[in-house]
């Protein structure tokens, strides 16, 4: 009788150790499947006659082959690999935005300035300042572009932090529930639900590709799951979910909110897809689309306070070059052309110089630059009525300058100064003059006593402008592109950091390239190291856990093999039944 | 180590893609030439392109600008030089018509010809360049800068500059005053005291440099000159008396034999002096147009006012024809050491281009050999992953079974 006992026993614990090889045979590609392996052990023996008798075999446990501590790491490598690879894929796309030829600021401006020197070159012609037109209209749309670009990007990573959201909340809602079952599960047998447990395992896998969790095993067998700085997304049976919350300042801005009352956590979360949407805005596109406006806001005071010093062609003050001036101010995403006329670009300067014909000497005035940055600066009235006049005095050694009336003078050197640039606005006149000219001339030569010079306005009191062709504020315009006429911008607060300018118009979209592109190059290689990290991990994880078919072919003969034995157990007790039988 | 089957079958496609996506790359770069496909292939090296790309397009623009500047002054050295084989002609016609054995038809033959030449001169100087800006005007680009022979200059002193280089910026243009207008010389000889009953007279026949007198010649009659009495002749510094009576009337005398110091003017004395008698000689200088200049010229030919007897200014009409050509030629040198100026940059730029556009080149174009044996290598290890996949995945226990 025992011996069929025996026979069966083994026949029962071999078709457990056949279906738990077939169990692991089906789900070779079922993702996070653990392989299971059945625990075989002996019966209680029997005691007989003085004597422990085996009583054949018994199934004490199928266990799930798994390493916590494995399936931690690989957790958070996925975490961190998920993060990097999200912030590269936006890094890279704003990356290739600032580098294509077709959008680049770069070309823009260049295109831009090359037609400012044509007009320079030819101040009369209008095709050259038709293409001047042109060529700041195309600039002022590469910044929209540009803009609009950043803006989708914004737009995009909005939409991928909500879809990001309720995938959590699926996948909390999901860990919630197979918190449940398994407890369960758990409270009615001395077994393990192996296959709800690796689903449940998954489903934290899942999760951490969003979001880096760190996990809390309870006693009952359910896993608390959380979040950020201790925020709990699964707390026993229940979860908690996430929300998009706009930002309060500025409402085209999705944060991640947490609980009933959505509290925005954003601040706190890290890794994962939406650690990386949240950082890739934050580390690029923000600074991206700071550094634009600001480009854009410089060139347009920078660009307009030059041109509105100038004269137009028709002999009118120079208007905004480019456009908004007031509020909102200029950004990338509002700027654009104040000139539709070719004639209304202002090229010419303000003012004009005459030589007296009796100079003997060699003296020559030329005039530099003019300030128009003064309060209600009129290019029209660039000089008070009656000009400038400059006399040299070879007696004292100096210019005397007399203008609205008073006086002031200039010590000049022919020896030493010649070619010597003078601030005249920072000089001061005698009464009964109010104000000081606002000019920088360079003054070359050798003057003889009593050379003179006047400088008065281009356009007179009568409104008569003759000097078309004059191109001076032309050149000033193009020397733009090389003066450093902007300031580096704080990462931290976005806005310029004091000090002198150091940044030409170029230099400033160069250093915003070379910002973006040093950030996508670290993230694609962190993503690349934490690729490999995370493969090495789960390699040994899956060393451990997965199910390799030739082991399982192997134990589906040796299990095959176990089955025909404990069969031949049963025929041999039915033949020495029978043999006991036939004996009566 | 023990492996699973899905895990490796999983991890060798993934390395197969990679391995695609890499060669992808290379042959993305093989059919662009470029070496940095986007700016995070290499941060600094992109910057660097940017700031190069910069460099080389604005040094194609500073040549684009110096075939403009040269363009601008061919026009006006050809200007010029139609204006100096002008002049040389009317120098030529004015020697020919101060000549005396001209007769009044010659002199008016001479005089058409010379208000030809003039009106072709005023033309030159109303010369415009290809976008029908006028040459000479300065900044005044649509005014004419000589409406008329005798009328005043009506453009400004504007030089328009054009950038040939950083920070190399050059004049393309002269103000027609600086070019047409020179100095006018013109000596005229006056008398300031005369005596009772004086019928002297001074007239200067010939000065022949047309020089600009330093100081005012003053002549005094001295009748304590010997033998007959005399002209005390003092220029401020040098004092020589002339001896001189009514007697010596139409006498000639080259001032610079009595001193050297004195001009080389020859001076003719008439008439009987009287005590107290005094004359002087001085030169006026102004500043005026050479077409003017031409013009009174003809106005004395046509009026018969030149000549031996009655030609006061003869040496300076020479003379301010001479001034107005060596204007012109002043100017030319000006251009001419311009289009050098330009020429140099030319070269300068050009040797800058080239050196740009080199390391340009060697940032961010590929090294093709590099490349493609990078892209033999990822093909041929991308053949062999393949293969291996194929044979690894056929192998398994199931198949004994």
């Amino acid at each position: 009788m025992s011996m069929l006992n025996i026979g069966t026993s083994a026949l029962i614990t071999s078709q457990g150790a056949l279906s738990t090889t077939g169990h692991n045979i089906s789900n070779v590609n079922t993702d996070g499947y653990s392989r299971q392996r059945v625990e075989q052990g002996t019966r209680i023996p029997n005691f007989d006659g003085g004597q422990y008798f085996g009583s054949g075999v018994a199934v004490s446990s199928v266990e799930r082959i798994f390493d916590t501590f494995l399936s931690e790491q690989v957790r958070t490598f996925t975490s961190q690999e998920q993060q990097l690879a999200t912030f590269s894929t936006f890094a890279s796309q704003v990356d290739d935005l600032l580098g294509s030829p077709e959008l680049s600021l770069s070309s823009g401006l260049q295109g831009f300035f090359d037609a400012v020197q044509e007009v320079a070159d030819d101040p009369t012609s209008i095709p050259a300042r038709q293409v001047m037109l042109t060529e700041a209209d195309t600039l002022a749309n590469r910044f929209n572009t540009l803009d609009t670009q950043l803006d989708s990007y914004n737009q995009q990573v909005n939409l991928n932090l909500e879809a990001a959201v309720k995938e959590v909340n699926l996948l909390s809602k999901g860990i919630a529930d197979l918190n449940q079952v398994i407890i369960e599960a758990s409270a009615s047998t001395t077994g393990t639900p192996n296959d709800l447990l690796d689903q449940r395992d998954q489903l934290i896998n899942e999760l951490s590709a969003y979001i880096s969790v760190s996990i809390i095993e309870q006693d009952n067998g359910a896993q608390n799951v959380f979040i950020g700085n201790g925020q709990a997304l699964v707390v026993g049976q229940s979860s908690i979910d996430l929300s998009i919350v706009l930002d309060p300042t500025d409402t085209t801005r999705a944060e991640v909110g947490y609980g009933p009352s959505s509290i925005n956590v954003s601040s706190q979360l890290t890794g994962g897809t939406i650690g990386g949407l949240l950082s890739v805005r934050q580390d690029v596109i923000d600074p991206a689309r700071l550094e634009i406006d600001a480009l854009a806001a410089g060139m347009v005071s920078t660009l307009n306070s030059q041109h509105t010093v100038g004269i137009t062609l028709n002999g009118n003050a120079g208007g905004n070059f480019f456009e908004p001036t007031g509020t909102p101010t200029a950004d990338a995403g509002n700027i654009r052309l104040a000139i539709i006329d070719p004639r209304d670009i202002a090229v010419a300067f303000p003012v004009s110089t005459t030589t007296s014909a009796t100079n003997t000497g060699t003296a020559a005035l030329e005039v530099n630059a003019v300030d128009g940055l003064g309060a209600g600066f009129d290019p029209l009235n660039a000089l008070s009525a009656g000009g400038l006049s400059i006399a040299y005095n070879s007696g004292t050694g100096a210019y005397d300058l007399s203008y609205e009336g008073g006086t002031a003078s200039i010590a000049y050197d022919p020896a030493v100064d010649s070619g010597k640039v003078f601030d005249l606005s920072a000089l001061g006149f005698s009464a009964p003059a109010t104000s000081s000219p606002p000019l920088t001339i360079t003054l070359s030569g050798v003057p003889a006593d009593t050379d003179s010079f006047t400088i008065g306005n281009s356009v007179d009191a009568l409104g008569n402008f003759s000097a078309v062709g004059d191109n001076r504020n032309a050149l000033a315009l193009a020397e733009l592109q090389v003066t450093k006429t902007l300031t580096a911008l704080d990462p931290a607060t976005g806005l310029p950091v004091g000090g002198p300018p150091t940044q030409s118009f170029g230099d400033s979209y160069g250093i915003l390239v070379a910002n973006v592109a040093t950030r996508t190059h670290q993230a694609d290689v962190g993503q690349q190291t934490q690729q490999g990290l995370l493969d090495q991990t789960k390699l040994r994880f899956e060393s451990v856990s997965g199910v390799n078919l030739d082991e399982e072919a192997a134990s589906l003969i040796k299990y095959q093999q176990a089955y025909q034995a404990a069969s031949q157990i049963i025929t041999v007790s039915n033949t020495v039944f029978n043999s006991l039988i036939n004996s009566f | 180590m023990r492996v699973s089957t899905s895990y490796i079958f999983d991890q060798n496609l993934t390395a197969m893609m990679n391995q695609q996506t890499e060669l992808g790359k290379t042959q993305l770069q093989v059919s662009t030439g470029k070496r940095i496909l986007n700016p995070s292939d290499d941060p600094s090296g992109s910057v660097q392109i940017l700031n190069l790309q910069r460099e080389f397009s604005v040094t194609e623009q500073y040549l684009a600008n110096a075939d403009k500047a040269e363009n601008k002054q061919a026009i006006e050295e050809g200007a010029l030089q139609s204006a100096t084989d002008l002049l040389q002609r009317i120098r030529e016609l004015a020697v020919q018509g101060l000549n005396d054995t001209n007769t009044q038809s010659d002199r008016t033959a001479i005089a058409a010809e010379m208000t030809q030449l003039n009106e072709q001169l005023l033309a030159l100087a109303n010369t415009r360049d290809s976008n029908g800006d006028y040459l000479f005007s300065g900044f005044s680009s649509n005014t004419p800068p000589y409406a008329t022979i005798n009328g005043a200059y009506q453009g400004d002193e504007g030089q328009r500059n054009i950038k040939v280089g950083s920070g190399v910026l050059l004049e393309t243009n002269d103000p027609g005053n600086a070019v047409f207008e020179s100095k006018h010389v013109s000596t005229t000889s006056t008398k300031t005291v005369t005596g009772a009953g004086s019928t002297s007279g001074i007239t200067i026949s010939s000065s022949n440099a047309g020089e600009e007198l330093t100081a005012p010649l003053v002549f005094t009659y001295n009748a304590a000159i010997a033998p007959s009495g005399g002209y005390d002749l003092s220029d401020g510094t040098t004092s020589v008396s002339i001896p001189y009576s009514a007697a010596d009337s139409g006498l000639n005398i080259d001032l610079s034999t009595l001193d050297p110091a004195l001009p080389r003017m020859t001076v003719s004395l008439t008439g009987a002096p009287a005590a107290t008698d005094s004359f002087t000689i001085d030169t006026a200088t102004t500043t005026q147009s050479m077409f003017r200049t031409i013009d009174q010229f003809v106005k004395a030919l046509t009026a018969d006012q030149v000549g031996a007897n009655n030609g006061p200014n003869n040496g300076d009409f020479l003379t301010n024809i001479s001034a107005s050509l060596t204007n012109i030629v002043d100017t030319q040198a000006k251009v001419g050491s311009r289009l050098n100026a330009i020429d140099q940059q030319r070269e300068i730029n050009h040797g800058l281009s080239f050196n740009l556009e080199k390391t340009l080149s060697e940032i961010q174009d590929l090294d093709y050999a590099e490349a493609i044996s990078r892209l033999t290598r990822q093909t041929t290890s991308l053949q062999a992953a393949q293969q291996s996949f194929v044979k690894v995945q056929g192998l398994s226990l199931f198949n004994f079974l």
